[in-house]
């Protein structure tokens, strides 16, 4: 396999981007959307191929470099490719669901007047989750890194009109930052004590460094621990886990395909990406590694309770895609990085599904989200209603869907870990599953079931264009077959080396020594809670209301989202405001300035007019004063 | 070739002298800018011809002029560059001529005096970079100021006097302290001014040290560093655009060009002491600029706040005194240059239509003016330091030099990029996103085809860089190599610091 075939995957969707976002108006809206479109398919194409090479046929990994980006006598970084079975995997999630939301984008914002700049913008993040994954350094993993975040930024925002999208997207650029420190304090140290930015260098040398410590703002820490918990914080932002998570249910603001593609199938999954391109670092760090795996556990419960009670479709799908990378990074938690990134891969699929399915609904429903303002839908949305209960089951991991198969295997690893940590982890997974399949009906009954809450807008919903059904139908298939099909995900030895697991961290290894009941103990749970919602949404009357009444106080927390960000306005934003404030007026112009040239300005000032009045212009003032100096003169003299 | 380096100086020196005795009047205005646009424009492919026949294989200057000047005091005319200084005799060359055409409409009256005090600074700021004789390089520092005095004396806002006055008298004190320093390095230089030669004087530690200060208290005012920095804003404001572009692009890269050129190779010893302080002054400058900047309501003195922060990283890098940071520490110097320059060009475009610099006055400007939105994006995200942009190599060559020697530091500064974020996009938000907020941005027209022409070469420069900035890290390489190399070491973290078992 020729490495340009690599380039031509990375590229396609930046020459696209940048090809039609600079002659949008010379091309016109259907040039840019075909362009922008073929060039990510043809890359998806590519991505297939390059994935039966590599992950399939097994052959060696490609590696490639384009050119040295910035050289100095320590430090070089060069442009290239890296593409092993982990990176082959992500190439297909990729492009797969980017070409997906490009055509099925053709229908959503069909009635929108920016076209070219959305399909612009699209590709430029394709490029830049591209140029993320298959980074062979840090450097440049950081530019896509940055790159994901920019086209984050610039499509959540898309519809500029709207304060609250203008809002979310600085919300989510500034969050993301913040924990970018992070990551740029872990290339710096990785720079500093392995002395490139390469992974192949730092991979080799993590035995050594293992032994090694390091002093960091004058504490003592192991080496690896430290870069360990830098690129923990970095990854903890882009995958929204508990503490970094308030951007991302924010991020709806922006268009549905948007939501799907960033916000659920790929840019989030980035951390976890990381996570496990990083393994031998992490496999190396054991405090991170179990700080990890709590940070997971709890992000999963966490979000899923707010999930319970959110009345915005696409919010619900948010909050559930926060708790589902919580699994996913508790996984990593546990050493059981192939079960992540298995996961990561079908619920690409079946969560871009939900995302698209919800966008049907909204577009169908003239851009209504609020679920309580639908119902009954299930006759005037055929299609869509089919493909979401598929995404749904995926999600809430009946078998044979999708979500079973990686969902289970990372319950079953904890479970395996054989300490208490993985048991709780067990446990607090099993009732986050059950929240999981509680919410995913409460959006299943509320929007398709029961009597329509509008009546007049049912008569003016319609099922969506072939252009958005389509590419449901394939994520659809994606999230009936990919468990099945990709299972072999869930063996170590599957990855060829890509992804490292340190010997004696079994989870992953021991999963299908399980026990029966504990193996299928998830599913009755989940089954239960299906049954549950059933009850409370079919037969009481007035819905959830009751339910929310019994738990009023837990109900409002949950529907505040906790809190969390009256707490960090309070806590942050404000104090920052006023403190900025208070150094303007305090600092910089009742202090330097007040003291420093204004204080000496008027000291000068003063002085000349205190000293002026010496200067009478009267002869007999200073003829006085000559006579008095001339007469200390004498007595000074004498005196001597 | 051995008269490059002058005829880069005085070409636009007489170029000013020529358009002050040309006819006065509105009728003979586009005339006068169109000859001064010429004279810049040729200023810059010399320059530009330098820098091809620029030699990047050596640390030694290079284009040297020596002539006796003054031959009772043993002062030459002696001119030359290296790696460290040419990139800001291009970087000045290109701006002037962007500043000529930011001005073209803006600028109405006196339009003779206007043009020649631009010609006249670039000729002199030319002369700082090039002068390689302490007193050469004294009469091109004091010279630079009239000309800077006079455009915000003369073309700036309703407060230009005062700020005119603070900008002169703050950078006076400093080149007073820089005189005494100069005088006292003459005599213990074998009555030579020198630049080069003073780098082998054996001073002690004390003389060291004091003119280590002298001569910081002027570079330091320049850049400008924490506490020093009050003029800044209010020059920035006051000053027309084109004078904003210029200061923040040009002159406010002096006095950390100072620090380069003086300060490290004269006085290795005094510069390794004192490096922790600037360090923490450094980084009191991004974090409590950022700060300020962010707290600010004028959109002007916002920009001129975050050139004070951005600057903070400069001397951070300069005084760390690795090959990255210091190689960072220079491309920051040109990367700042491009974005803030253009970041005031972006703010003067909004000025010349609408007259306020309110923040709250403006909202929606994307509605009506979709292509300056773009322009204004990419150089937003320029200076929030994005990859791929030229802010980025900048900032992490800067950081990761810096890193092993003043740990703590890059630590905070880290945080100092997330306060740049926020006080641009909060910027950007509420100026350029939301409705159209108010009937005079109704009325609003995009960029011309002239405003189009000033922006391109530097949104060309900031992609540029940032995508290959080997090209300008070539042209430093070897001169800061020879700079690092008279340096003291640094307590650094070294591989035993780091080593050891568990």
């Amino acid at each position: 396999m020729h490495s340009h075939i690599g380039f031509l995957i990375v590229l396609l969707p930046l020459f696209a981007a940048v090809f039609g976002g600079l002659f949008a108006q010379k091309l016109g809206d259907s040039k840019v959307m075909l362009l922008t479109t073929l060039s990510v398919i043809a890359s998806a194409v590519l991505s297939w191929l390059v994935f039966y090479e590599i992950a399939i046929l097994g052959k060696e990994p490609l590696q490639a470099t384009l050119y040295t980006w910035l050289n100095t006598i320590n430090l070089n970084v060069s442009f290239g490719i890296l593409i092993d079975k982990l990176i082959a995997v992500m190439l297909i999630v990729v492009t797969t669901v980017s070409a997906c939301v490009h055509v099925y984008s053709y229908g959503y914002m069909s009635h929108d007047g920016s076209k070219s700049r959305f399909f612009s913008y699209l590709s430029l993040f394709t490029f830049a989750m591209l140029l993320l994954v298959t980074a062979p350094n840090l450097l440049q993993m950081f530019m896509g890194w940055e790159g994901v975040g920019l086209a984050s930024y610039l499509l959540i925002g898309f519809w500029f009109k709207k304060p609250t999208a203008n809002a979310a997207s600085m919300k989510a650029f500034i969050v993301n930052r913040v924990a970018d420190v992070g990551l740029l304090l872990g290339t710096i140290t990785t720079f500093l004590v392995v002395g490139s930015l390469d992974y192949v260098d730092i991979f080799s040398s993590v035995e050594t460094l293992a032994n090694q410590s390091f002093i960091f703002l004058g504490m003592e820490f192991p080496v690896l621990e430290l870069l360990a918990f830098f690129f923990l914080i970095g990854a903890m932002g882009k995958s929204a886990q508990i503490g970094f998570h308030t951007w991302l249910p924010d991020a709806m603001e922006g268009p549905t395909p948007v939501s799907a593609l960033i916000h659920a199938a790929t840019m989030v999954t980035a951390g976890v990406f990381l996570l496990a391109r990083l393994s031998p670092i992490f496999e190396y760090a054991d405090t991170i590694l179990t700080v990890l795996a709590w940070i997971g556990a709890i992000t999963a419960i966490f979000a899923a309770s707010i999930g319970l009670t959110q009345t915005d479709i696409k919010r619900v799908i948010a909050y559930s895609t926060c708790s589902q990378l919580g699994y996913m990074f508790f996984a990593c938690g546990i050493s059981a990085y192939p079960a992540a990134i298995f996961h990561l891969t079908t619920h690409a699929f079946f969560k871009a599904l939900l995302f698209l399915s919800a966008g049907s609904v909204i577009h169908g429903m003239h851009d209504e989200q609020n679920m309580f303002k639908m119902g009954g839908l299930r006759k005037v949305l055929p299609v869509t209603y089919v493909l979401m209960w598929v995404g749904s089951l995926a999600l809430m991991g009946i078998p044979p869907f999708a979500g079973f198969f990686s969902k289970d295997l990372i319950l079953e690893s904890a479970f395996m870990t054989g300490t208490n940590t993985g048991m709780w982890l067990y446990i607090i997974g099993t009732i986050a599953a059950f929240m999981t399949a509680f919410y995913s009906m409460r959006v299943m009954y509320l929007t398709f079931y029961g009597k329509p809450a509008n009546k007049k807008a049912l008569e003016k919903a319609h099922e969506s264009p072939l252009t958005m059904l389509i590419p449901m139908l394939l994520l659809g298939i994606g999230a009936v077959t990919s468990g099945y099909l990709l299972h072999n995900m869930a063996e170590a030895e599957w990855w060829n080396g890509a992804i490292f697991i340190k010997e004696g961290h079994n989870a992953l290894a021991d999963a299908h020594h399980i026990p029966e009941l504990f193996k299928y103990l998830p599913l009755g749970i989940v089954i239960s809670a299906i049954i549950f919602a059933s009850i409370v949404y079919l037969t009481i009357k007035n819905k959830g209301k009751r339910l929310s009444e019994i738990f009023s106080t837990l109900y409002l927390c949950s529907l505040n989202k906790w809190f969390i960000d009256e707490i960090y306005d309070a806590l942050i934003v404000k104090p920052i405001r006023a403190f900025s404030k208070i150094l303007w007026h305090k600092g910089d112009e009742q202090g330097i300035d007040k003291f420093g040239p204004n204080g000496i300005a008027w000291l000068t000032l003063k002085a000349g007019s205190v000293l002026r009045k010496t200067q009478t212009g009267y002869l007999y003032h200073y003829a006085f004063f000559m006579v008095i100096g001339i007469c200390a003169l004498i007595i000074w003299i004498i005196r001597n | 070739m051995e008269y490059l380096l002058s005829l880069l100086t005085f070409l636009p020196i007489a170029g000013a002298g020529l358009i002050l005795f040309c006819k006065q009047g509105p009728d003979n205005g586009n005339n006068i800018k169109w000859a001064s646009l010429w004279i810049s424009m040729s200023v810059l492919i010399l320059s530009l011809f330098v820098l091809a026949k620029f030699d990047t294989t050596t640390a030694a200057m290079q284009f040297v002029e020596l002539r006796p000047w003054i031959v009772s005091f043993n002062i030459n005319y002696h001119m030359g560059i290296d790696g460290i200084s040419v990139l800001f005799i291009v970087l000045t060359a290109l701006l002037t001529p962007i500043c000529i055409a930011v001005s073209w409409k803006s600028i109405n009256t006196k339009i003779n005096q206007y043009m020649a005090c631009f010609l006249a600074l670039e000729g002199l700021v030319i002369g700082v970079f090039c002068a390689l004789d302490f007193a050469l390089f004294y009469v091109f520092w004091e010279a630079m100021l009239v000309p800077m005095f006079l455009i915000i004396g003369i073309w700036g806002g309703e407060k230009r006097i005062y700020a005119a006055l603070k900008f002169f008298l703050y950078t006076f004190v400093g080149s007073v302290l820089m005189l005494v320093a100069m005088i006292y390095l003459y005599f213990v230089n074998g009555a030579s001014f020198n630049i080069l030669e003073m780098s082998n004087i054996a001073l002690s530690s004390s003389a060291q040290t004091w003119i280590f200060l002298a001569l910081f208290i002027a570079f330091a005012v320049k850049v400008p560093m924490w506490p020093f920095h009050t003029w800044l804003p209010d020059a920035h404001v006051q000053a027309p655009t084109a004078g904003s572009v210029i200061l923040a692009g040009i002159l406010l890269k002096m006095g950390a060009y100072g620090f380069l050129r003086f300060s490290m190779p004269i006085l290795p010893d005094a510069t390794a002491m004192f490096a922790p302080y600037i360090y923490a002054l450094s980084t009191i400058a991004i974090i409590y600029a950022a700060l300020v900047a962010f707290a600010q309501t004028d959109i002007k003195k916002m920009i001129a706040y975050s050139s004070v922060s951005h600057m903070g990283f400069v001397t951070l890098g300069i005084f760390a005194a690795t090959q990255e940071s210091v190689q960072g520490a220079i491309l920051q110097m040109v990367n700042h240059g491009i974005v803030a320059g253009a970041l005031f060009m972006v703010i003067g475009v909004i000025y010349e239509r609408m007259h306020t610099r309110e923040l709250s006055r403006f909202g929606g400007i994307v509605n009506k003016m979709p292509v300056y939105a773009a322009f204004f994006m990419l150089f937003t995200m320029a200076a929030v330091g994005l990859p791929g942009t030229n802010s980025f190599v900048g900032e992490f060559l800067i950081l990761v030099g810096s890193y092993p020697v003043a740990q703590t530091y890059v630590f905070i500064a880290c945080f100092g990029v997330v306060l740049g974020a926020l006080y641009m996009l909060w910027l950007y938000r509420k100026m350029i996103f939301g409705d159209i907020s108010s009937p005079e941005i109704r009325e609003l027209t995009d960029l011309d085809l002239r405003e189009k022409l000033m922006f391109i070469p530097l949104a060309i420069l900031v992609l540029w860089i940032g995508i290959a900035p080997n090209y300008i890290l070539n042209i430093t390489d070897k001169s800061v190599e020879k700079l690092i190399q008279q340096q003291k070491p640094r307590i650094m973290i070294t591989q035993e610091n780091i080593g050891g078992d568990k």
